[in-house]
């Protein structure tokens, strides 16, 4: 997938719980300014990519590649957000369906059984690719130590593949 | 909850109040206490993020599937 820089911004921003307000009072521009680089309407000048990137965590370089950045970081405690207020996002590609899972990580920690496994009567199965395997608990740990990014990247024998972020 | 289908350029909209979709949970779990605490979590998550897509569906014939909170 093509990834602008303008949709990076908006998604580091994002998954950091940033407005475009912080970001702008952050980056000494203003507000709207913020909203243009995310509409790919303009771009940050040379000078300010770098202070971008580093605010971010990540390179310049990585924020100019034209592919997704694919890694997740833990944020220092400060910058991170209640784990009931994060998200975590499910991306399953298989040949026929698309399929995209918003979970609240509130509503994940309700499905957990006491066996940290997924109680008795959640399925969470799209065509031939059961994610039930996944170690939800873990994930939910991650979270709450302040990991945000792309966790896990699968690719079966099939062609399906399952992208898990946390936001 | 609502479930928008979308099929042939029709959309079909169904929907069904989160106490009927908590109700289902907990008479379909077979762990009563878990399907308690997954309708009390639901209706949280309802007034935290009263219009989130939980699920959204694209198959390659066109048909798509949206389910908001």
């Amino acid at each position: 997938m093509e990834y602008s820089l303008g949709k990076k911004i908006a998604e580091l921003r994002k998954s950091r719980g940033m407005t475009q307000e912080a970001l702008a009072e952050k980056m000494g521009v203003s507000a709207q300014a913020v909203s243009k680089w995310e509409n790919d309407l303009s771009c940050p000048d040379v000078m300010s990519l770098r202070p971008l990137a580093n605010l971010f965590g990540v390179t310049a370089d990585e924020l100019l590649a034209p592919g997704e950045i694919s890694r997740a970081e833990v944020l220092p405690e400060v910058e991170r957000k209640n784990v009931d207020d994060m998200m975590l996002r499910i991306y399953v590609n298989d040949n026929e369906d698309k399929v995209k899972l918003n979970i609240p990580i509130l509503l994940l920690k309700a499905f957990m059984g006491e066996d940290g496994k997924l109680s008795d009567g959640i399925n969470m199965k799209f065509g031939s690719k059961s994610l039930n395997g996944i170690d939800f608990q873990s994930i939910i740990t991650a979270a709450s130590m302040g990991t945000v990014g792309k966790l896990l990247e699968m690719e079966s024998d099939d062609g399906t593949t399952v992208d898990i972020y946390i936001e | 909850m609502k479930i928008e289908i979308t099929e042939d350029g029709k959309m079909h909209t169904v929907r069904v109040p989160i106490t009927v979709v908590a109700k289902m949970i907990k008479s379909n779990n077979t762990d009563p206490q878990s399907g308690a605490k997954i309708a009390k979590a639901l209706r949280a998550c309802k007034k935290k993020y009263p219009k989130l897509k939980l699920v959204e569906v694209e198959s390659e014939d066109g048909e798509k599937v949206d389910i908001f909170l």
